[in-house]
């Protein structure tokens, strides 16, 4: 296997992640009134991930995930 | 076409390559990386599988997960807000869990194997479960139920299969129960109340309940109701797993079962609490097996099918099993030897290539032994690293040398091809014992597998000798090909076959085709000549707390760590001592 690098290997985790939450969202969309409210938290949750995956793989943005929360 | 599958995150993950409809490997990642019950994502695992496909991944056609990560995350979403504010602390712990790496195997899959988007499938767990357990069966049309602990929303699935030979194949899941109303997870509560690991003291939970009587059952019966369309839900007041992480019973489970075991108590049945400990048990035991019999004889009735295939890590409750095959109607039941998650790495392949892609059908091989082989003179190079004389011989000499050592008492590690899949030592990675005297069993326990007293061990037999030892049902020897259901030793034979026998007369005995492992069943053999009878312990090749040895240099430092004789290897064999004649030709049968 193709060994890649750690940043390398979040930054491509991180591309992906517009897909598999716009997924999430879209199935709990669809999945009536009743779960729609979730729709907006699982985003806010996917994007919260996103930052947290991006920051261990680019250890330079560490110190600003403070100033964001 | 090449297909991987993999399995991870859970517990037990894996990874299975299926080139042109049929496995060329599969391994647990925890067989690698040294780490019982790993579940990470099995990156050794998948170097392996690729290796021994001889293939790139760039040359796969598809990689496919086991079950939707981002339906597991809305489940555990929506869980987490079901039980707020109280369950704000497993809110947290979930989101710490899953929001890292656990929601994003599309990416991760990408960034490791470096395939493209649109060739990384996924199937759902469970059917990822129904597929390993029927798409791997000698059955053309069965019915199918899967029960575990949960997937994403599913615990429990009931449904049927057909495949015509060289033809295509449906898996249809008719119906399901959803979480948090599940099976798996009625028996891991009483697996963590009574004082054992969830995922791994479920076997504990097992042997236990045969040293009690199930005057708790009643109790039992009030956690678990049964629903008018003949499925169950949970007393979710009796339960605290969907709240909380930090345990899974509640104060009203508490004060209906009396105080929990701690982890290091030990279980003493000549006390009241012990024997407590040992009904409570029994009691779980005979409400699970209730339940199941009633499940899979409204099956039967609605499917008409003969054969049932059973997958998911409940279908490892060997006593449940048995009587299903007794109780509900089916002819033929099916267990494959990796039913739980490690499993679902070749189902999900297997499902991708007979049902997403459908691809004809192909026959399965009917054995579990898909994992890394042997490598000759490894054993030799060791050992003599280590001082000790290792002695490279033929076939029939190995087999007559290995069946008097066995007779003669000493304790056997027995390496041979490639290792299986699933949890079970099925005779590549084992350790081998005369099955006549408890001393022998005492003596596993004590120096060898340094685990609790209360725990049977396993005897293998060549098939067509099982019905003179045991008391098998129509269908038991197909079952217990792969070590999945537990019969009554018969009496006249209990005695002579006493570290094998349970306390409650039972084994969960293999009973082995020749074609399965021809070498162990050739050992079987040779045995049974010289002692008259062809049965031997069979226990799986690993100390408490390691996982199953793969390589020769884990056997080897298993055999230097305890009490174990003979290690034999492929064609070598070496020994701790050497025994002089007198003792050689000394036999310790009481059979």
């Amino acid at each position: 296997m193709k060994k890649r690098g750690r940043i390398q290997r979040q930054l491509i985790v991180f591309s992906s992640m517009a897909g598999s939450a716009s997924d999430l969202a879209r199935g709990l969309w669809k999945g009536g009134g009743s779960r729609r409210w979730i729709a907006p938290l699982a985003v806010f949750l996917c994007l919260t991930g996103a930052i947290l995956v991006l920051a261990a793989g680019v250890e330079a943005l560490a110190p600003f995930i403070y100033a964001i929360f | 076409m090449k297909i991987l599958g993999i399995s991870a995150h859970y517990h037990d993950s894996a990874a299975a390559l299926v080139v042109d409809g049929l496995p060329v490997a599969a391994v647990q990642e925890e067989r690698l990386s040294r780490r019982k019950n790993d579940a990470a994502f099995p990156l050794q695992a998948i170097e392996w599988c690729l290796e021994a496909g001889g293939i790139e991944a760039e040359d796969l056609d598809a990689v496919v997960f086991y079950e939707r990560p981002m339906l597991k995350f809305d489940r555990i979403l929506t869980t987490a807000l079901r039980a707020w504010p109280q369950g704000r602390g497993a809110f947290t712990h979930a989101m710490k869990n899953s929001l890292g790496e656990k929601i994003w195997v599309r990416g991760l899959i990408q960034a490791h194997l470096g395939v493209s988007r649109k060739k990384i499938l996924f199937t759902e767990h469970h059917q990822s479960h129904a597929a390993a357990a029927f798409l791997t069966a000698p059955t053309t049309e069965a019915a199918i139920l899967t029960t575990d602990g949960v997937g994403e929303w599913a615990t429990l699935t009931v449904g049927r299969g057909r495949r015509t030979p060289g033809g295509a194949t449906a898996i249809e899941l008719l119906r399901e129960v959803r979480w948090p109303h599940s099976l798996g997870m009625l028996y891991s509560t009483f697996t963590a109340y009574l004082g054992f690991a969830v995922n791994e003291g479920e076997y504990k939970v097992m042997g236990l309940a045969s040293y009690g009587a199930p005057r708790f059952a009643e109790q039992v019966r009030k956690t678990i109701r049964r629903t008018a369309d003949g499925a169950f839900s949970l007393d979710l007041g009796y339960f605290e797993f969907h709240t909380t992480v930090a345990r899974s019973y509640s104060q009203t489970f508490v004060d209906a079962f009396g105080p929990p075991r701690a982890a290091w108590d030990p279980i003493d049945l000549t006390t009241e609490a012990g024997q407590r400990y040992a009904d409570i048990a029994a009691s779980v035991q005979l409400v699970l097996e209730e339940v199941l019999i009633d499940l899979t004889a409204a099956l039967h009735r609605e499917t008409g099918l003969s054969d049932l295939c059973l997958g998911g890590g409940v279908a490892l409750n060997g006593v449940a099993n048995a009587r299903i095959l007794r109780e509900s109607g089916f002819e033929r039941l099916f267990v494959p030897p990796a039913p739980g998650d490690a499993g679902c790495a070749l189902g999900a392949a297997l499902y991708a290539d007979r049902v997403h892609f459908g691809n004809p059908d192909r026959a399965f091989p009917d054995h579990p032994f898909w994992g890394p082989s042997l490598e000759a003179g490894e054993l030799a190079r060791i050992a003599d690293e280590d001082g000790l004389a290792v002695e490279t011989l033929g076939e029939a000499e190995l087999i007559a040398r290995t069946a008097a050592d066995l007779a003669a008492g000493r304790i056997l590690g027995w390496m041979d091809g490639a290792s299986e899949l699933g949890p079970r030592a099925l005779g590549h990675r084992s350790i081998l014992a005369a099955p006549h005297s408890a001393q022998t069993r005492d003596r596993l326990n004590r120096d060898i597998k340094y685990r609790e007293e209360f725990r049977p061990f396993a005897p293998v037999v060549p098939v067509e000798q099982a019905g003179a030892y045991f008391e098998l049902p129509p269908g038991g020897a197909g079952l217990a090909r792969f070590m999945s259901g537990v019969f009554p030793v018969k009496p006249q034979w209990r005695s002579a076959l006493a570290a094998v026998t349970h306390v409650d007369g039972t084994a969960r005995l293999q009973a082995l085709p020749r074609e399965m492992a021809p070498r162990l069943y050739d050992l079987l053999v040779a045995y049974g000549t010289l002692t008259g009878v062809p049965v031997l312990l069979n226990t799986s090749f690993n100390l408490a707390g390691e996982p199953i040895v793969n390589r020769v240099v884990e056997g080897y430092s298993t055999f230097r760590r305890c009490g174990i004789d003979v290690l034999v290897a492929g064609s070598e064999r070496v020994a701790k001592r050497v025994w002089t004649p007198a003792e050689a030709a000394g036999m310790e049968i009481e059979a």
